[in-house]
């Protein structure tokens, strides 16, 4: 698109206005729901299905790895925005919504379908053009999606083995031991 | 007799306290000033947001202790996500969860303080006695190179190769066994933080500590400041929980830490320039590597090694100081942009991963006035901090140098934490940090040092707090925390913190 690295930021000031793209027209489209495996706290269950997409394609297994459907990361994701400022809930919940609607992806990208309707490598596709993209709002909103999802997934004790962490060493009780 | 720390299932319905000194925040500076006035006598009571989270709660488990003892459950950031902000929430503030490296104030940091931002009585030697107080309760001393960990013997190796200056660096432990979990909460206790220093000798003395204790606003009546009115959480959940506290006190004092602390003034009808302004971070940028030798970097002292070469390249450009950071899973994840299997194939690879980070050394050039803190409509903190072209600049260099020590301590392969990352894996492939984007939301930005917001000074068009601490405006209102630094200090900043509390003592005890 060519933008400055000014305007961009420029634009980001309207990012809220961008954010809020994400509602239009969404009640028409049909969400590939996922069923929660514990009682939702912070999202409803469209808004926990769009994360979930997200997750697996953030943290997709494999390999000795865990997905993050696996490791539980949606449901503990619920579990933490339900202790979190609830103004700061909502701007996940309105990148979620932008990100699944195609109405709004056929407007900034030509994309005709939702996201949890898309293949895994469109899905793919539509995140990384997100963590890269010229306007600043989407930068953000892949940032900080990916940042809570790897957060909860590599924190983890699921994937440790496949990373070659042996885990904490546990010290409460009694500790005489350099593990350097 | 020695008050145990209060919590919020201690407080029910509404509770009204007098005392002499109400101190706002539990870290580095009110742990310290706490333990001095109530050592004097006076009846201090210290209200802490965070919980009150002890050796028995610290098992290393990244997922309970981010949320649990961080700003906003760990995810606190830049208005755009841009920089990823490690600040502490718990009692002891920072100092429960920080990695224990200790510096003094640099000399010319305390002079130029003085010469230019019209501080008064914050010379070296002013500040020398308190410092050799705080370094003998907090048995802060050097960590034996011997014992440094692999990705911190890669700093020293690298820059003793290259010829530049590097040192083993000074940490507040007695004990401590190497278990790198520093960042989680000590789990023997072998760091020296001031839950269990400072503010366990203010308890000693009688002052009463509630945690969970959040300050909404100060009590600000007529021209002075009354005390603090107070909802309590279940630290747990950062929920309220319905109780409250009215504090009323003779002197009111913030040591609620940068960005946190001016928040707190301006939700108090305080706000006066320049307030919130030269926030400082000292922006940090990280460099991993790879090792065909194990590193294990999610053990050991997280820091024991540290180099200035690089702290001061001239009056025209940001100076850094290399240091490394601990490599536990998510913390080392967090540090990367990319994601999928191309991320879980790096993760892969963790025990032979290095890391090295430079922190910038923000507010000593012309123009760079750092960050602002306000607050948004709905009472969030809104941190902007601009990636001015002199830290651009800054970051550029620390890359080329850092690759620099990497390559020269033997790592097979430099990776950035570009969103297309830099691949280096020869002297000749530095040029191609050249042509790469610095700046936020192009790689990795973290800090894990706030400062200013809040500055001392003489002149009240320039900073909001005078030499002596007091408010420029109302009466009764102290601030004793980093957020009174004029700038950054190229150093750790929790000694400098220690030092200006532990003469603030004096300062206060000699209102009383």
């Amino acid at each position: 698109m060519g933008l400055t690295r000014r305007q961009l930021l420029k634009y980001g000031a309207g990012g809220a206005a961008l954010l809020a793209l994400g509602g239009i027209g969404l009640s028409l489209q049909r969400t590939i729901t996922r069923t929660p495996r514990a009682e939702l706290a912070a999202l409803s269950e469209r808004e926990f299905s769009i994360l979930a997409a997200v997750a697996d394609r953030i943290a997709p297994g494999g390999d000795g790895f865990p997905s993050a459907w696996d490791a539980h990361v949606p449901e503990k994701l619920d579990a933490l925005f339900a202790t979190m400022h609830p103004g700061a809930v909502d701007e996940l919940k309105q990148a979620l919504a932008l990100l699944e609607n195609a109405a709004a992806g056929l407007l900034l990208d030509g994309r005709t379908s939702t996201f949890t309707g898309s293949s895994g490598d469109e899905q793919d596709d539509i995140l990384q053009a997100w963590r890269t993209s010229n306007l600043q709002v989407r930068r953000t909103a892949f940032k900080a999606l990916n940042g809570l999802i790897g957060a909860t997934y590599w924190s983890s004790s699921d994937v440790f083995a496949a990373i070659g962490y042996p885990g904490p060493l546990a010290l409460n009780a009694a500790a005489d031991e350099d593990p350097t | 007799m020695t008050e145990p720390v209060h919590t919020w299932a201690d407080v029910d319905g509404h509770l009204e306290i007098d005392c002499d000194v109400c101190i706002i925040g539990s870290g580095a500076g009110g742990s310290v000033l706490a333990a001095g006035l109530a050592a004097h006598g006076h009846d201090v009571v210290v209200l802490e947001a965070g919980g009150n989270f002890t050796r028995a709660d610290f098992h290393g488990d990244e997922s309970v202790a981010y949320p649990r003892m961080y700003q906003e459950r760990g995810a606190r950031a830049s208005a755009e996500v841009g920089i990823t902000v490690l600040q502490g929430r718990t009692v002891g503030g920072g100092t429960t969860v920080n990695w224990t490296t200790c510096f003094r104030t640099p000399d010319r940091i305390l002079e130029r303080w003085a010469e230019v931002h019209g501080v008064r009585g914050w010379s070296p030697s002013d500040l020398a006695p308190h410092f050799d107080a705080v370094e003998d309760r907090l048995g802060i001393a050097t960590w034996d190179a011997s014992r440094a960990n692999a990705n911190n013997k890669v700093l020293l190796d690298g820059c003793e190769a290259l010829g530049w200056q590097v040192d083993p660096l000074r940490r507040n432990v007695r004990g401590c066994v190497n278990s790198g979990q520093c960042g989680t909460g000590c789990p023997i206790d072998a760091k020296q933080g001031m839950a269990i220093t400072y503010l366990a000798d203010a308890r000693e003395n009688g002052a009463r500590v509630y945690a969970g204790a959040r300050v909404d606003t100060l009590i600000v009546e007529g021209d002075r400041v009354a005390g603090a009115s107070v909802t309590m959480h279940d630290p747990t959940t950062d929920q309220p929980t319905g109780a409250t506290m009215t504090v009323r006190a003779r002197r009111t004092v913030s040591s609620a830490g940068a960005i946190n602390g001016p928040a707190l003034l301006i939700r108090s009808g305080l706000d006066r320039a320049p307030l919130g302004r030269r926030t400082m971070l000292h922006p940090v940028v990280a460099l991993p590597a790879l090792y065909d030798r194990p590193i294990n970097g999610f053990y050991g002292a997280p820091q024991s090694i540290s180099s200035h070469e690089f702290v001061d390249r001239g009056a025209d450009r940001v100076g850094y100081f290399l240091e490394t950071p601990p490599l536990q899973p998510m913390l080392a994840a967090s540090g990367s942009t990319i994601f999928g299997r191309s991320q879980q194939e790096f993760m892969r690879q963790l025990p032979n991963i290095g890391v090295l980070i430079a922190l910038s050394i923000d507010g000593l050039v012309d123009g760079d006035e750092g960050g602002v803190v306000t607050l948004r409509n709905d009472g969030r903190i809104h941190l902007d901090y601009p990636v001015r072209p002199a830290l651009v600049e800054a970051f550029r260099d620390a890359h080329r140098s850092m690759a620099r020590i990497a390559l020269a301590a033997g790592a097979t392969q430099v990776q950035s934490t570009h969103l297309d990352p830099v691949v280096v894996t020869s002297e000749a492939d530095i040029a191609r940090f050249d042509d790469a984007p610095f700046g936020l939301l192009e790689h990795s930005i973290f800090t894990a040092h706030q400062m200013g917001g809040c500055a001392m000074g003489d002149d009240p068009a320039r900073s909001v707090v005078s030499s002596e601490l007091a408010h420029h405006d109302v009466d009764d209102l102290y601030v004793v925390d980093g957020s009174v630094f004029p700038t950054a200090l190229g150093v750790n900043p929790s000694e400098t913190i220690y030092g200006i509390a532990h003469r603030a003592v004096d300062i206060l005890h000699a209102t009383l």
